[in-house]
């Protein structure tokens, strides 16, 4: 009972105590703030360097945030420079698809008739002289195949009966080509290639259609056979008579050269 | 009064977090520079390591920063900045505890002294017997206290803050009292530290 009464009693003063302390009425509130002063002459109170250090993160946060709102408008400009940058990729593979190499240039662009023409430009590398008349049959069965090859009216003089000895021939006297131009054509680019060839394929086309055409009539072979003979060109005189023996074997070339001058 | 004026300051703690939530970095460096000195002496008091200390009133208003946009003024702005350091102070003294963060910075007095009522105290030394007293109140009743004295609550906001009943809270701070009143209580010494301040 001693003992109820007792702890009652400090029970009492404990709560007292602590009424007199929310109060202000006692002395601890004043201890303490004196504690505190005593204490703040020691520097109690966070660093400026701390305090900078977090206004700035304080400020930082905020422009972060400011330049997150503004990022909107930001990101739609992203997106629609990267969608112009892939549009831009997307067309630039494409043509590149479409651009062709050297080989494929060569491949595609080159017409059927230009394989030929370099074998002419290949042929006329070998020195065209008197002395390989010999060898002008050989050449022109090369070129029989070659010919046969080329949509040119060469084909079409063929097909007019023309013997192809004589087509080889007019191509082996009319063709100039010296091995200096076969070095400068082996020099040419693609381009001037194919231009050279097309002109040595319309050049082919009227050596092969122009100087024959004497032959045609029995009258103008004669008289070209006359020329030849007043201009002494022994070897193509020999041929053109040889040529002529062989067309018109019943006729006699010397007295129809004689009938010719005397018509004349 | 006074009441009536503390609520007022607290409202305008609010505003000022609102507005600073808002994008108002000045609203912010009001309110830090009202309650910076505070919250340190705060974990000052109950680390006793200024560098620790430093570092957990830096995680506070951190947290703080981070937590603007989610900031609702349903308890003063004072509750939930200290309800903040409660939290980080928990998980503080949660962690395994090292030496150096035990240690006091230079202010260690010897524990007699706050429990020898006859000795005779000059003004200097009833500071420091006041402070060891404090220094070595059990943690609970050592923030309830602080809570009170720093930051000013009351009894159901010192409950919130450290989210107790308000009956736990009055028993921490009645004996909280009654020890460092036991320490003030030696002969001549209330008279002298008041007399010193």
């Amino acid at each position: 009972m001693k003992e109820t009464d007792d702890t009652k009693n400090i029970t009492s003063i404990e709560e007292k105590e602590l009424q007199d302390y929310l109060r202000g009425s006692d002395n601890v509130t004043a201890t303490y703030q004196s504690l505190q002063a005593e204490h703040a002459l020691q520097n109690e109170k966070p660093s400026a360097a701390l305090d900078e250090s977090i206004l700035q993160a304080a400020r930082d946060s905020v422009a972060g945030k400011a330049a997150q709102k503004k990022g909107v408008p930001r990101q739609a400009y992203s997106i629609a420079a990267s969608v112009c940058v892939a549009v831009l990729a997307v067309s630039l593979f494409l043509n590149n698809e479409t651009e062709l190499t050297g080989a494929d240039l060569e491949a595609l662009s080159i017409p059927l008739s230009d394989a030929p023409v370099a074998e002419i430009m290949n042929a006329e590398v070998a020195p065209l002289t008197d002395q390989n008349a010999a060898s002008a049959d050989m050449f022109s069965e090369q070129l029989e195949p070659v010919a046969s090859r080329i949509a040119t009216p060469a084909l079409e003089l063929e097909a007019e009966g023309l013997e192809a000895a004589a087509l080889s021939n007019a191509i082996e006297l009319r063709l100039e080509a010296t091995t200096e131009q076969a070095e400068r054509a082996a020099g040419l680019s693609q381009e001037e290639l194919l231009e050279r060839s097309t002109t040595v394929v319309v050049a082919t086309e009227e050596n092969i259609a122009s100087p024959f055409v004497y032959r045609q009539n029995v009258d103008s072979w004669l008289l070209e056979i006359q020329r030849l003979t007043d201009i002494n060109n022994e070897a193509v005189l020999a041929e053109e008579r040889r040529l002529f023996a062989e067309r018109y074997p019943d006729m006699d070339i010397d007295s129809a050269l004689i009938e010719i001058q005397l018509s004349n | 009064m006074g009441l009536v004026s503390i609520q007022k300051i607290n409202d305008k703690d609010s505003q000022l977090m609102r507005a600073y939530a808002k994008g108002d970095s000045a609203a912010f460096e009001v309110l830090y520079r009202k309650h910076k000195d505070a919250l340190y002496r705060f974990f000052l008091r109950q680390c006793g390591n200024q560098s620790r200390a430093e570092e957990l009133y830096q995680d506070v208003w951190l947290r703080v920063i981070n937590a603007r946009d989610s900031y609702e003024h349903k308890a003063k702005f004072t509750t939930w900045l200290y309800r903040i350091a409660h939290n980080i102070l928990i998980d503080h003294f949660r962690k395994p505890q090292t030496q150096t963060d035990d240690e006091t910075d230079a202010e260690n007095v010897p524990d007699d002294a706050a429990n020898d009522p006859e000795v005779i105290l000059s003004g200097q030394e009833k500071i420091e017997r006041f402070r060891v007293q404090l220094k070595n109140l059990p943690k609970e009743q050592q923030e309830v206290f602080l809570l009170k004295e720093e930051a000013g609550l009351s009894l159901e906001e010192i409950a919130l803050t450290v989210g107790e009943s308000k009956e736990t809270v009055k028993s921490r701070l009645r004996y909280a009292v009654k020890k460092l009143k036991q320490a003030l209580n030696s002969e001549g010494l209330t008279k002298n530290v008041i007399g010193d301040v």
